[in-house]
């Protein structure tokens, strides 16, 4: 017979309420959006995502973009391409909205460690390993070189303009920045993001690298990695998927026999090989 | 465990004094099918059926559900909604009750979907055997579910003029107590159950595949991923999602947000939906993981003899054969079985 299972004391389906404190845009596309839950911190992992709720339109799973560090609030990078996103871009501070989260397993920090570490991000992709290159910055001397590649379409695309002025001036870190398609002004490096591989030394008894893009990038991106001899249980993927229920049940972001949402969404390349349809 | 007897004629009082506390699911006929659906006259209980078009699991998880009810642009005003009625289902197949004991397995591990657990702790099943195969898409004595031995209440076994009956549970002994047309089952009731079972074991249909079919169907599954045969499905498929609604395991499901007329309140509900629609594992940037129906189908079978099976150590196929029989591109699990068994 059935033992009847315990109920959980709360709805995993209810939303809890945050509110937005500050909005920043960061292109014709993507706004920043900084929100305190009322009556917890968020605590999150850096990669972890969470369900934004807007009542009467939807839900969206979003990556969290601040730093974990930072622990009374937390930040959304949010691309206006739906509904849902399209009507979180018109909050304004002071407005509410629904939280469900953080969702998602998280970035293994203990793995990189010691390490030489590669980020890639390619456009969107900044903003989930934004809050893992921040953590990593604010715990500096845990690691070897730092080193950051950023690729976007074009220059009004790049995001966190500010802070990447700051990173490409910085010491702690090695940062490049390339754009597909350069306007006018554009007077930093060109063509797609695989093309900065040959701007850099990588020693492969000592780098961990970290990818996250659109889906196209990986491929190419990995191969560049195994290209330099990085191991591949020292690359890392975090990916996208259409999480519904982030509960592992309702089926969208399944993979094979893994549904990203509960076991992803970062995930090591030598595991993550194996699995058709992942990348 | 408690062994009793009840009369046939004795049924409809039975059903009449269920009634009484539980809103009683049962099979029904629905012109030339079976359904199950309330029932409110015993005398429209079919125990005689063959597989309904539609599992008894969809009342452990309907359709549709609402899940919360919110207050448009308020977002302080919401609350969670659980849609669970005390249900009674009777009269359920051996491969349905398997059907509902792998829905309990998915729906409440970690994190626990709290809706359907919710509904299930107050459902009771009255689990019926079968006295012959349903029809020719069973693959019920292949996968060894035309017999069940957890996951009811009460299971009736047919003697001919009377049911055998196993009381299973404290909350079945509950649903006996107290009823005079109930009596102990004694040396006759046995011999005739004995009987009844060696009649079965005749009247059902041979195991269609191999010997050892649970551990061979996922090896043979498994060892098919880029095999020809998926293509071959996926050219015939009409990614209609019919297979998926029919199916008693399949739990996938979509959210959505509904606003009444009035633009002030609203519900989020979730409704069934489909691995096999086009759009389902699409992603923001238009990226679709399964963008043909060959990705689409195979998924569909590997989830239930693979994914399913490694997760959690048993097919999630129950072989009702209802995805075989709804299929309007006549895509024949049977067949797909056979066809990967021999291969």
């Amino acid at each position: 017979m059935l033992v009847s299972p315990v109920l959980p004391a709360r709805s995993p389906f209810l939303p809890e309420i945050g509110t937005i404190l500050k909005v920043t845009e960061l292109t014709a596309k993507e706004k920043v959006f900084e929100i305190a839950l009322a009556d917890r911190p968020l605590g999150h992992t850096p990669c972890q995502f969470v369900q934004v709720s807007m009542f009467g339109i939807g839900e969206a799973p979003i990556s969290i973009s601040s730093s974990p560090t930072v622990s009374d609030t937390f930040e959304l990078c949010v691309r206006n391409v739906g509904s849902v996103t399209s009507a979180i871009h018109r909050l304004k501070p002071g407005d509410k909205v629904g939280i469900r989260g953080p969702f998602g397993n998280g970035f293994p920090t203990e793995k990189i460690l010691g390490k030489d570490v590669l980020f890639v991000c390619g456009g969107l992709g900044l903003a989930p390993l934004r809050s893992l290159i921040r953590w990593s910055l604010e715990h500096r001397r845990s690691f070897g070189r730092l080193i950051t590649f950023y690729g976007s379409k074009n220059p009004s695309e790049l995001l966190y303009k500010n802070e990447l002025e700051q990173w490409k001036n910085s010491q702690e870190m090695e940062f490049h920045v390339t754009v597909d398609r350069p306007d006018d002004s554009w007077t930093g490096n060109t063509g797609v993001i695989t093309t900065l591989f040959n701007r850099v030394q990588l020693d492969p008894l000592k780098t961990v690298a970290v990818v996250v893009g659109p889906p196209v990038m990986y491929k190419f991106v990995i191969l560049e990695l195994l290209k330099r001899a990085v191991m591949e249980s020292r690359i890392y993927v975090s990916l996208e998927r259409r999480m519904r229920c982030g509960l592992g049940k309702c089926g969208h972001c399944q993979m094979n026999g893994i549904y990203v949402c509960q076991e992803g969404p970062v995930f090591c390349y030598s595991d993550v090989k194996k699995i058709p349809e992942a990348l | 465990m408690q062994t009793l007897v009840i009369p046939k004629q004795a049924i409809g009082r039975l059903v009449e004094d269920l009634r009484a506390q539980w809103k009683v699911i049962g099979p029904k006929r629905k012109e030339t099918q079976f359904v199950f659906g309330e029932i409110e006259d015993a005398r429209d209980l079919a125990l005689d059926y063959t597989t309904t078009i539609l599992p008894p699991a969809k009342f452990l998880f309907p359709p549709s559900e609402t899940l919360l009810e919110f207050q448009v642009g308020e977002a302080g005003a919401r609350r969670p909604v659980v849609e669970a009625e005390p249900s009674l289902l009777f009269g359920v197949h051996p491969c349905d009750v398997h059907g509902i004991n792998i829905l309990d397995e998915v729906m409440t591990d970690d994190p626990v979907d709290a809706n359907y657990a919710s509904r299930r702790s107050g459902c009771r099943i009255v689990a019926l055997e079968c006295t012959r195969t349903c029809s020719e898409f069973n693959l019920c004595t292949d996968k060894g579910t035309n017999r069940v031995e957890w996951g009811f209440d009460l299971l009736m076994v047919d003697l001919g003029d009377r049911y055998f009956v196993y009381v299973h549970s404290a909350p079945g002994e509950d649903l006996v107590r107290g009823k005079d047309y109930f009596r102990s089952a004694d040396a006759d009731d046995r011999v005739a159950l004995e009987k009844a079972r060696e009649a079965q074991g005749k009247a059902m249909a041979a195991p269609r595949l191999s010997a050892n079919t649970a551990s061979r169907l996922h090896a043979a599954v498994k060892d098919s991923y880029d095999g020809l045969i998926w293509e071959a499905i996926g050219r015939r498929c009409l990614s209609c999602g019919t297979c998926t609604n029919v199916c008693p395991t399949c739990n996938c499901y979509d959210v959505e947000d509904r606003v009444q007329l009035d633009l002030c309140g609203g519900f989020r509900c979730r409704t069934w939906d489909s691995c096999q629609s086009t759009r389902f594992a699409e992603v923001a940037g238009g990226e679709n993981f399964r963008e043909k129906a060959v990705a689409r189908q195979r998924h569909r079978i590997f989830k239930k003899e693979v994914f399913q099976f490694e997760k959690y150590g048993r097919s999630a196929c129950v072989g009702c054969g209802r995805c075989s029989s709804a299929c309007v591109a006549s895509i024949r699990l049977t067949e797909i079985y056979q066809q990967l068994m021999e291969a």
